[in-house]
């Protein structure tokens, strides 16, 4: 029974570092283009979707970890060019508006091209650790990891590169940075691109865990908004933290209960935080 | 209790407010007298906004008691107080944006001649509020604007707008809170003028933040002096103004 | 001014008389879509109420459409009751609901109230989805909704243009008495609040109990809009509470224009008009020309469609 408490756990830990992954790119976009992106469970999913075509045609899942992110800025930048710099500056609820219709755009586009049949990918490290008497499967290991080395590196980026030091500026104070001859633009299209990015690398490593399917991103998009509000929109450590805690949450209430149930606590749960931390985690506001 | 006291409009028991470490507002007994127009004055910071806070009901205080016509109205809810007759206008004004002129006076206006929350019938068809409105918009003069939006409004007469929705409620003390704050010279003369007026034909009881000291000599029968959250001094303007000690913190801020 | 008043008021009634008269001539098809836009257009009023009228942003209205349907199946199927039982049952559930919740939710900051209209739908449909001897899950109930008694006839609603006048009925009233309430001094004070909260408090205006009662409408209009949609297709089932249909309920809302009242009902008209149309015609692209169309129209008039038009007929600007 404790074995699989703390599998489970483990699972959800596993789970909460790629459900931070999407959700730090959503409050990115949030916190720096003021837009509320209702359509990045589609970017998730595509990046999901690259890995299976990575896994298809290119014969390695891997090769996904740096085209998928790498085809989502592409994405990001052709969305952004057409229809997200329009919708700079507008009221959060026409931002929702516009992203409604891009997310029908890309998720039909996804359904055509890919079809509506959920597809599994193998275990690209098949390999199991030692742990508890029986063995916890490497990859998920590995994609805690590899989350953790992308959101530090972002973080790295963003505190030491000066391109990362204009997104803050920018972030910070439009006023003055537009001032102090910031690029606006160029911030705000990578800005944008790097969301995308993000979702997309969850994508790629969700996608040998769970199946890809063309709407996979719908169930986890409200996972993503809920964690970015408890966060405290903007913050980068409040977002892994609130990710991990749901994750571990639903993880550990699935082993008492079933996976539905498990949901409904995870949530309950984080209602009751609300409750008594109204401000969110590390929040800003 | 004195029996002046007793009649006192407003009065404050040993008022104070913590935030956390800092004490905004200390054991301050602040006293105006019925048919009183009393100017309070401090340097920025003193507290005189988060006193307004606390007297309507915004804030509430951590100790201390509050009484308005002898009635204790310590913690009441904001819109408890304002039933009972106490009004303010703010110094960044706040307005309702999207709504006519006459519908920002109405909102109030239904409040204060009576009106209850009818389901059925049409708002602007009550007949009191009607008339009232009416008055108010032509006291500050913008009777002519009654049907604009008020973000279209200049900042003049929003200032005026700010002061009309305060008269809304058909207060009996009316709080105001740098009522010419952002006027030109001119404008600020045509403001104060109207505050003398309405102060004389209908509120008795008025309590002004002020910055501006032409304004304070123009309206002030007494004076208040809020520094660090106490009170440094209050009495007739005259003598305050002569007070050496208000001379020396605050007098050489503005013109004497 | 009056001018604008006049047009607006033709409109409506030229379109109550289409609405009432269209359908007789109407093939089955476009009339079932027509009585559909009826309780999308109620459902997504509900948002407007809480969110165009009050300011809330309320992200699970899903959550009462879901109550409303399943309180009136329920007592049908469960406790054996007629027609009008069933809508009482059905209508008391989402007020009690709509209160209840209410009184917790319309305490907290905007961020945190939105996070908390989509958990609570979430957590309905989790649940809905789990106690299937209960709800049915997925499956959910298909029933005979019993017909109509008046006393001195029964309306039977086995026939479509039976269910569509008694669908017509209860949305037209349920829209004239939201117009009313918005017109009288309680719904003023309920849009003063949207407009500034902190100011309507100062003028005397109880805003807490303000706001509940503006969710308890909100929630009780969607709510009639689950039930009639089961009067429409005689089922329900748990994925009503998905977080999808909420969506719909602001996408409606939003490109109709928000606190219009209007707007919820030009917005259903026009998007579902356009899905069901061009479902039938083009089928594999037609949400990539929703998603254009929903982008175009926003772009264009971000204050919604019946924004646009009240805007370009008084130039001066016009409060409400």
């Amino acid at each position: 029974m404790i074995e699989l408490l703390i599998s489970q756990a483990v699972n959800g830990f596993v789970w909460g570092w790629i459900l931070a992954l999407i959700s730090i790119g959503l409050t990115l976009i949030y916190g720096q283009l003021g837009i509320i992106n209702v359509a990045h469970g589609v970017l998730y999913t595509l990046g999901a979707v690259g890995a299976y075509y990575s896994f298809a045609w290119l014969g390695g899942w891997g090769w996904s970890l740096l085209l998928s992110p790498i085809f989502l800025a592409f994405v990001g930048f052709i969305l952004y060019q057409t229809t997200i710099r329009f919708a700079l500056g507008r009221d959060p609820i026409v931002t929702v508006i516009i992203t409604y219709g891009i997310l029908f755009i890309l998720e039909q586009m996804t359904f055509l091209f890919y079809g509506g049949i959920p597809r599994t990918i193998p275990n690209p490290i098949d390999y199991g650790i030692p742990f508890m008497g029986s063995t916890y499967p490497l990859y998920r290991v590995f994609c805690a990891g590899f989350s953790f080395l992308a959101i530090a590196g972002l973080m790295i980026f963003l505190k030491k590169t000066r391109f990362g030091l204009w997104i803050r500026a920018t972030k910070q104070d439009y006023e003055t940075a537009l001032n102090m001859g910031i690029p606006i633009r160029r911030v705000y299209l990578s800005t944008f691109c790097l969301g995308a990015a993000m979702a997309a690398l969850g994508g790629v490593l969700a996608a040998p865990i769970s199946s890809v399917n063309f709407n996979m991103g719908n169930n986890i998009i409200i996972d993503a908004f809920i964690v970015v509000i408890m966060a405290g929109f903007g913050s980068i450590p409040g977002t892994i933290v609130a990710a991990l805690i749901i994750e571990i949450v639903i993880g550990v209430s699935a082993s008492f209960f079933n996976p539905v149930l498990a949901k409904v606590i995870g949530l309950g749960v984080m209602l009751v935080a609300l409750f008594f931390r109204p401000e969110g985690i590390f929040g800003e506001d | 209790m004195k029996k002046r006291e007793m009649e006192a409009t407003l009065r404050t028991q040993d008022l104070t407010i913590h935030f956390g470490g800092l004490t905004a507002i200390k054991k301050v007994n602040f006293v105006l007298h019925p048919g009183e127009i009393k100017a309070l004055i401090g340097p920025n910071g003193a507290g005189k906004t988060t006193f307004f806070n606390l007297i309507c009901g915004n804030l509430k205080p951590t100790e201390g008691k509050i009484f308005f016509q002898s009635e204790e109205i310590t913690g009441l809810s904001p819109y408890a107080i304002c039933r009972k007759g106490i009004s303010r206008t703010y110094q960044k004004t706040s307005l309702f944006p999207n709504l006519s002129v006459r519908e920002n006076i109405r909102l109030g206006a239904h409040n204060g001649f009576g009106g209850k929350l009818h389901l059925f019938r049409r708002a602007e068809t009550i007949p009191m509020a009607r008339k009232k409105v009416e008055e108010i918009m032509e006291l500050v003069g913008l009777q002519e604007k009654a049907e604009q939006q008020v973000l279209n409004l200049s900042y003049g007469d929003q200032r005026l707008l700010e002061i009309a929705i305060g008269l809304s409620t058909n207060p009996q003390l009316l709080l105001l809170d740098e009522p010419t704050a952002g006027l030109s010279i001119a404008e600020s003369r045509i403001m104060t003028a109207k505050i003398k007026d309405l102060a004389k034909r209908s509120i008795q009881n008025v309590i002004i933040v002020e910055h501006d000291m032409e304004v304070v000599r123009e309206l002030a029968m007494s004076i208040c002096v809020l520094s660090n959250g106490e009170i440094l001094t209050d009495g007739p303007a005259e003598e305050v103004k002569k007070n050496p000690k208000v001379q020396e913190i605050y007098w050489g801020i503005g013109e004497c | 001014m009056s001018s604008q008043k006049n047009i607006f008021r033709l409109l409506a009634l030229a379109s109550l008389a289409a609405l009432i008269i269209l359908p007789i001539f109407l093939p089955p098809f476009q009339r079932y879509i027509l009585t559909e836009i009826l309780i999308w257009g109620l459902f997504a009023l509900g948002f407007d109420i809480i969110f165009g009228c009050t300011g809330l942003l309320n992200f699970g209205m899903s959550s009462f459409f879901g109550m409303g349907s399943y309180g009136f199946v329920l007592s049908i199927v469960k406790l054996g009751f007629g027609f009008w039982p069933a809508l009482f049952i059905g209508i008391l559930t989402v007020v009690v609901f709509s209160i209840v919740t209410g009184a917790v939710m319309t305490r907290f900051k905007s961020h945190y109230f939105i996070v908390f209209t989509i958990v609570m739908s979430m957590i309905l449909f989790f649940l809905a989805m789990n106690l299937r001897k209960f709800t049915g899950g997925d499956e959910g109930y298909t029933i005979l909704v019993p017909s109509l008694s008046l006393g001195i006839t029964d309306i039977s609603l086995a026939h479509p243009l039976n269910r569509y006048y008694v669908i017509l009925f209860f949305s037209a009233m349920a829209f004239l008495f939201v117009q009313k309430i918005f017109r009288s001094p309680l719904g003023r004070a309920i849009i003063a609040i949207k407009e500034n909260e902190e100011r309507a408090k100062i003028i005397g205006y109880n805003t807490p109990l303000l706001k509940l009662i503006s969710f308890t409408l909100s929630g009780t209009v969607s709510g009639l809009a689950g039930i009639l949609y089961v009067i429409l297709n005689s089922t329900t089932n748990a994925e009503v509470f998905f977080w999808i249909l909420s969506g719909k309920a602001v996408m409606w809302t939003v490109v109709g224009g928000l606190g219009t009242l209007w707007g919820p009902f030009v917005g259903a008209g026009v998007l579902v008009f356009f899905e069901d149309i061009l479902s039938s015609w083009l089928v594999k692209i037609y949400p990539i020309l929703i998603g254009l169309i929903l982008i175009t129209v926003i772009l264009l008039a971000p204050q919604g469609i019946v924004g646009y038009f009240q805007k370009i007929w008084t130039p001066g600007g016009n409060g409400k």
